[in-house]
């Protein structure tokens, strides 16, 4: 419509033209009603533009909104990259997460080598647990073909029923016929006769296959005594087994004690044992299985006793309807003898047929004879029948009794059995409880092993530390000797040049010059002793201590003789009181004692009388020894200054010496693993006390 | 004391310690006659009577002062030479030790040394260790047997 609408626009716009050459007034007026229409179209048509410019206008505002919205999107944009980069740096961490699961697949890997060396080992038991199943396979394949065979003879006594079933269905049929028919009653009795015979000769034939049966039972049951015998048997050699266990436990207890041999024992054991709890629970398995077929096997003896007593008493419903048909018989037989009295009856009535009557009725009493007779042989063997069901019913009742004894048999059977399955269950649990003991033995193993690791280790070490130790010592012993030649040869010539001098040339010499060489010669004295006294110091460190019995009186009494010189002149009591015997290096103690007493001896000399008090006792597990003098003393506060090498709390002008004899004993003490420490007071003496243990 | 020794073998490397000795044996004129070797090559050169000492005419020492630490040849090995060869194993050695507690005394009295001083040597010691000689001598005439 708007393109008409359109077009009628066009036309009108292009009308207007015709409009100078339209000049009649009709035709104006159409022209003016044509430009008012024009008009109203053009109002329509603005009307129309309005609505479209609005129209843009929307879409404008739609076009600005869907600018704003792709910057929405821009942005949007923006952030889905950054979070495009978390993502990526999620990434890498993802992968090296990736790379450490690798390592640690690695090392699963090692371990899956180690577990595939354990699978080929259980493996290797598997083969031989398979060969094992094997041959408990071919037992049971000879126990199913001999229950085959037992199967097989039930199906054909079982046929052999149903026939004999079928072939009594068609003697009651034949007995029926017999009494409907009297003209062939003693063919028909001597068809029941021969019936009856082959009757019994087939009750015979079941009897003999009973008997067979019977025996087969017997022979069965044989053979549950004789595999029950052999579970004994192995119930027996698993209670064996489980002793030995229990004794090899305690023996792997004992040896736990020791190291890594006993370890490695208990390894290899731990696995044996492992061994022979799966074997035994293979045995245990096996020994449930048979236990199940033999309960198969007695409630199929269940019911084939079931179906004899069934098949007994069918027997013996075929015996009452033989008693029946003999019964019958000889009311049958009654019958005859009263037809045959009016057969005589009949022949005395009809003279002229005497002759063939006669003829006839000897020929009927000598058939009557002979029927009388046979009707005698029917009862006797109706009588051997009625004998023979009687015997039948005895035997039946005696298997009934025997199936008793059997079901009676069978339920201790099973009782023993599921007894035996309590057994073997408690094996199992036993078993158990033992794989779980060795395997928290062998944890202790493992640690043990470890341990012994961690102490072979640091026996290592300690090796190495004394082999460090023995080198250092023999260092010092090189250097000590160097010392002891290549310093004493030039103090040599010193001391000895300048004594030399001191003698030769003394005349050259004035008093000073003299005064000083002799000091110098003095000076090389006292350096040769001062090293004298350092090497014999640093031999104390070194030298191995000899360690045994001294006799303490015997020893003091010998150093205090060395001393007899220095006793001249002077006045000193020595008290010596119990001295108990010690445990030390003799020539050593020798020295501690030479020392102690030299000093008692220095140290007193400014006293008018000496006295010197020597004693010992013995405490718990140690020995102390003291010395007292009542010399000088010396100051408490310097008292751990006393044991230094070259140290002396006293002058040397005072009293001489270089300060090495107390640092010897204490060196010499604390070697033994004592102590040593004084007392005193100033110029009232001083008490030394060393201690030695007793070992 | 008989003191118409005749020569005293000195064998010491020491210069100095050769002139303490002799300065010491001077003391008592003992110095009559007294030879110095420097090591051990020279003084078994000495009791060859070859190498530096050709012309010696002057026969065995009558005693030897024998120095242990040595270059060349040390005491211990003189030693030995001496007492295993027939010629000179009667002769008296005193060895000449610088310290008393020498480890080596014991090998050197075991090789048949007679007695030791201590350096330096004076001479007292000297004395002494030559009473022991004339001791040694006036028992026996043939070589000691060890002593320990």
């Amino acid at each position: 419509m708007d393109d008409i609408e359109v077009e009628k626009q066009k036309r009108l716009l292009f009308s207007n033209h015709d409009m100078e050459k339209r000049k009649k007034p009709h035709e104006l007026i159409i022209a003016n009603r044509e430009l008012l229409f024009q008009n109203d179209e053009k109002k329509k048509l603005t009307a129309e533009l309005i609505l479209a410019d609005k129209e843009l206008a929307f879409q404008n505002v739609e076009k600005e909104k869907r600018a704003q919205e792709l910057i929405i999107a821009n942005k949007e944009l923006v952030f889905q990259i950054r979070e495009k980069k978390k993502r990526a740096d999620e990434l890498v961490i993802a992968d090296k997460e990736l790379a450490f699961q690798k390592e640690e697949k690695k090392k699963r890997a090692a371990e899956l080598i180690i577990a595939d060396k354990e699978l080929v080992f259980q493996k290797e038991e598997k083969k031989k647990r398979a060969a094992e199943l094997i041959i408990a396979d071919k037992e049971l394949v000879f126990q199913n073909e001999e229950k085959e065979k037992r199967a097989a003879e039930l199906i054909i006594a079982n046929k052999e029923l149903v026939f004999q079933n079928k072939e009594k269905g068609k003697r009651a049929e034949e007995l029926i016929i017999a009494g409907k028919e009297l003209t062939f009653q003693s063919k028909e009795k001597e068809n029941r006769a021969a019936e009856l015979i082959v009757a019994n000769k087939e009750l015979a034939f079941q009897n003999r296959e009973k008997e067979k049966k019977a025996d087969e039972l017997i022979i069965a049951n044989k053979e549950l005594a004789y595999q029950n015998k052999e579970k004994e048997k192995r119930a027996d050699e698993l209670i064996v087994a489980n002793k030995e266990l229990a004794f090899q436990n305690e023996e792997k207890e004992k040896r736990a004690n020791e190291l890594i041999i006993a370890n490695k024992e208990l390894a290899f054991q731990n696995k044996e044992k492992g061994k022979r709890a799966a074997e035994l629970v293979i045995a245990n398995k096996e020994l449930t299985f048979q236990n199940r077929e033999k309960e198969k096997r007695a409630d199929e003896l269940i019911l084939a006793n079931k179906e004899l007593a069934f098949q007994n008493k069918v027997k013996e419903k075929r015996a009452d309807e033989l008693i029946v048909a003999n019964k019958e018989l000889a009311f049958q037989n009654e019958e005859k003898e009263k037809r045959a009295n009016e057969l005589i009856i009949a022949n005395k009535e009809l003279a002229f047929q005497n002759k063939e009557k006669e003829k006839r009725a000897a020929e009927l009493v000598i058939a009557n004879k002979e029927l009388t007779f046979q009707n005698r042989e029917k009862e006797k063997r109706a009588d051997e029948l009625i004998l023979a069901n009687k015997e039948l019913a005895f035997q039946n009742e005696e298997k009934e009794k025997r199936a008793a004894e059997l079901i009676i048999a069978n339920k201790e059977l099973a009782f023993q059995n599921k007894e035996k399955e309590k057994r073997a269950n408690e094996l199992i649990i036993a078993n158990k409880e033992l794989a779980f003991q060795n395997k928290e033995k062998e944890k202790r193993a493992a640690e043990l092993i470890i341990a012994n690791k961690e102490l072979a280790f640091q026996n290592v070490e300690k090796e190495k530390r004394a082999d460090e130790l023995i080198i250092a010592n023999k260092e010092l012993e090189a250097f000590s000797y160097s010392v002891s030649h290549d310093l004493r040869a030039p103090l040599r010539h010193i001391g000895g040049f300048v004594d030399l001098l001191i003698k030769s040339n003394s005349a050259q010499l004035d008093e000073s010059g003299l005064r000083y060489l002799n000091i110098i010669s003095e000076s090389y004295i006292e350096m040769g002793n001062l090293i004298d006294a350092l090497l014999n110091f640093s031999r104390l460190n070194r030298a191995e201590l000899q360690r045994t019995k001294i006799d303490s009186k015997s020893l003091v009494n010998r150093v205090l003789k060395t001393f007899d010189d220095e006793l001249v002149g002077r006045n000193i009591e020595i008290n010596i009181s119990e001295l108990p015997n010690a445990k030390g290096d003799e020539s050593l103690i020798n020295q501690v004692w030479v020392n102690l007493i030299s000093n008692a001896l220095k140290y007193s000399r400014n006293k008018d009388k000496a006295v010197i008090d020597i004693g010992g006792k013995i405490e718990n597990d140690k020995t102390i020894f003291q010395i007292r003098d009542n010399g000088t003393g010396f100051d408490m506060k310097y008292a751990d200054k006393l044991f230094g090498v070259f140290q002396r709390l006293h002058k040397a002008r005072d009293f001489e010496g270089i300060g090495i004899g107390l640092a010897n004993v204490n060196r010499i003490i604390m070697r033994h693993g004592g102590k040593c420490w004084a007392k005193s007071e100033v110029d009232k003496g001083a008490t030394f006390f060393f201690s030695i243990p007793n070992n | 004391m008989n003191t118409d020794l005749k020569t005293i073998l000195i064998v010491d490397d020491s210069p100095k310690d050769v002139e303490l000795t002799i300065a010491a044996l001077s003391e008592k004129n003992l110095a009559n006659v007294v030879v110095v070797a420097e090591d051990g090559v020279e003084a078994i050169d000495f009791l060859n009577k070859r190498g530096k000492f050709a012309g010696y005419r002057n026969g065995n020492p009558a005693v030897i002062l024998l120095d242990i630490k040595m270059p060349r040849m040390n005491g211990i090995e003189v030693l030995k030479y001496i007492r295993t060869d027939p010629k000179f194993k009667f002769i008296p050695v005193i060895m000449v030790t610088s310290s008393g507690e020498e480890k080596d005394l014991v090998e050197c009295y075991k090789l048949g040394a007679n007695s030791y001083v201590v350096k330096p040597v004076d001479i007292v010691q000297f004395i002494e260790a030559i009473k022991v000689l004339r001791q040694y001598w006036t028992v026996i005439n043939q070589l000691p047997p060890s002593i320990i």
